[in-house]
């Protein structure tokens, strides 16, 4: 129960943290009950995001709803709410008690309260300009246009995510899913070895290598500020290109144009 | 890259512009005009999908094929359409009459905050960690010709991972790109929002007529407020509104942004007129859901249920309820059988 109540609230104050939508939308329902004469545009608009809410903190049907959608996903019952339909209506339902200068003069004070009230959506916060057409990093592009494709490549943690958006015809030794290893005290399996050993902070070629060539890694693709112990062509590994953030190593035995794609995981 | 936005836009809109004609005439539904046919055919665009798809992944069938035989029965339905040509006339030269009561303070004002949303976002990346699995899943339907059967994050043969396969919304996409000719992950970072934004206001336009019929006015402002919203009143990422902005290319952000206001609009059509078609159109638009992410499948009867049990009371008629339920029942049934899929 106590942790319904944890996962509950921290989910809600996620959600609607950094904004007044909850002020605002409560104050929609509340007019939208007060005001409205159509019993069904009353339930509709102002009272089914309050049943909505009340499911979403009673615990009896929330812990229900919690083992449905999943515990680390719950916040999405809040989606049911629809706070551009609530909101807006109460608005327009409180415009119309107005004439005139005045109804101009309080549309123009409600929607700098939405304007004012939260935080602007498109902004630096959570956009970039892109750069391509994509809309991938640039440094990825920069380094897959630099590699042949249908090979298969080791790289590092700030290409895995999106590498294969741009060339699906590379394969990858691990993506994001590895991050998962982190954690971990103890990992075992040679995926799983090689991921731990490419994180430390000066790379060990004598772990690495013998690793990444076992896996059938031809490229090995790091930040060029990493540090390395050891002598690469001992594992028959060579420099290959590099752009300003990356160093591409290549198999010394890789021939222009083989398919080295690695299908079984 | 305007070229490609303009030709997925015709198709996009256009093709379930038509389609929308063909599904109401067979289900003898009123067309309220324009955007109530856009939003008809993309319910059922999607719902034909998720007939299609499920079965075909299941099959391991090639994602040449799908493409072929849902290509089909988009033309199909797009013919069917143009056969209502006298109807399709008739509303445009309504609508060239209407249009112009739409000219309001507030249908202006959000038009502009819209096209000032579309050129940020296409100016602009939001760098999104999932895209690295579902446009992924969009690129290897293209290059393998399987549908789901290889892991995307790396590219590796995988049996697939069952909480997604009955929601292969990045299929969708890579449909249009390869009908387009693109990459899926240009036409999902660049090209879509160009579709999903438009819809969505599409939805809350045709929202803002059922609730405030013939004032034009409030409609209009009603539709500033809704777009107001969406660019200023966000709390974090994980408000619905949000996904509109930040990923419109993502199945759960298509749901949350897009669908279940669709679904609201739906629920208030069926009280308005309460025509079996209209329910029929509700079940479809449950089905056609579905397509767009797991949780679909259980929120979207969640949110029907409780809006149909909310209606039946104030209407105090079971029948809204007992129709809303059957409306429910392809999500109930594919959620019977993610269940039996993941246990």
């Amino acid at each position: 129960m106590q942790e319904f109540i944890n996962i509950a609230k921290a989910d809600f104050t996620a959600t609607f943290a950094g904004a007044w939508i909850f002020p605002v939308l409560l104050f929609g329902t509340a007019w939208i009950l007060w005001k409205e004469k159509d019993p069904v545009q009353r339930t509709l608009t102002g009272l089914l995001p309050l049943i909505f809410l009340f499911l979403y903190w009673c615990p009896l049907t929330g812990i229900v709803f919690m083992k449905i959608l999943g515990d680390n996903v719950y916040w999405r019952l809040l989606w049911l709410i629809l706070l551009a339909v609530t909101i807006p209506y109460a608005f327009c339902l409180l415009l119309g008690k107005l004439q005139g200068v005045m109804r101009e003069g309080i549309f123009i004070m409600l929607a700098a309260v939405l304007v004012l009230g939260g935080r602007k959506v498109l902004s630096e916060e959570w956009f970039e300009p892109s750069m391509n057409a994509y809309k991938l990093p640039q440094y990825v592009l920069d380094v897959c246009e630099l590699l042949p494709g249908k090979i298969h490549v080791l790289a590092s943690n700030r290409l895995t995510p999106y590498m294969r958006m741009y060339d699906p015809t590379i394969t990858l030794e691990y993506s994001r899913n590895a991050l998962v290893f982190n954690g971990m005290e103890e990992v075992y399996g040679p995926t799983a070895n090689l991921y731990k050993a490419v994180q430390e902070a000066e790379i060990d070629i004598d772990i690495v290598g013998p690793l990444a060539q076992k896996q059938g890694c031809t490229f090995l693709i790091f930040s060029a500020s990493r540090t390395y112990r050891g002598d690469w062509s001992a594992y028959e590994y060579k420099k290959y290109a590099s752009t300003d953030e990356f160093v591409i190593f290549v198999d010394e035995n890789y021939e222009e144009g083989q398919d080295t794609r690695k299908w079984e995981d | 890259m305007r070229f490609e936005i303009l030709i997925s836009a015709m198709i996009f809109f256009g093709g379930t512009f038509l389609s929308g004609y063909s599904v109401c005439r067979i289900l003898r539904v009123q067309n309220q005009g324009l955007f109530s046919a856009i939003v008809a055919g993309i319910i059922s665009w999607w719902a034909v999908m998720e007939l299609l798809l499920v079965p075909m992944t299941m099959q391991q069938a090639g994602f040449q094929t799908f493409v072929r035989m849902y290509s089909v029965v988009i033309i199909c339905m797009m013919f069917t359409g143009m056969c209502c040509w006298r109807e399709i006339l008739r509303e445009c030269r309504s609508l060239w009459h209407e249009g112009r009561r739409y000219m309001t303070p507030g249908h202006v004002l959000a038009l502009l905050l819209i096209c000032y949303q579309l050129v940020y976002i296409h100016h602009h990346m939001y760098l999104e960690w999932d895209d690295t699995y579902y446009v992924n899943l969009a690129n290897e339907a293209i290059l393998s010709d399987k549908i789901y059967w290889i892991y995307p994050e790396t590219g590796t043969l995988a049996d697939f991972d069952k909480r997604y396969v009955l929601s292969l919304w990045p299929i969708f996409y890579a449909w249009l790109s390869r009908l387009i000719g693109i990459s899926p992950t240009i036409m999902a970072h660049t090209i879509i929002p160009w579709l999903m934004i438009p819809l969505a206001y599409i939805v809350y336009h045709l929202i803002s007529k059922m609730c405030f019929p013939g004032d034009y006015w409030m409609q209009g402002r009603f539709l500033t407020f809704v777009v107001l919203l969406h660019l200023f009143m966000s709390g974090e990422h994980t408000t619905g509104i949000t996904f509109l902005s930040i990923t419109p290319w993502v199945g759960k952000g298509v749901l949350a942004a897009v669908w279940i206001p669709l679904l609201f609009y739906l629920i208030l059509r069926c009280v308005d007129d309460r025509g079996v078609g209209n329910w029929i159109f509700l079940g479809i638009a449950c089905t056609g859901g579905c397509l767009l992410s797991s949780m679909g499948i259980m929120l979207i009867p969640v949110f029907v249920g409780i809006s149909v049990l909310c209606v039946s009371i104030a209407k105090r008629s079971l029948g809204y309820l007992l129709y809303g339920m059957l409306s429910c029942f392809p999500c109930i049934l594919l959620g019977i059988y993610y269940i039996y899929l993941t246990h």
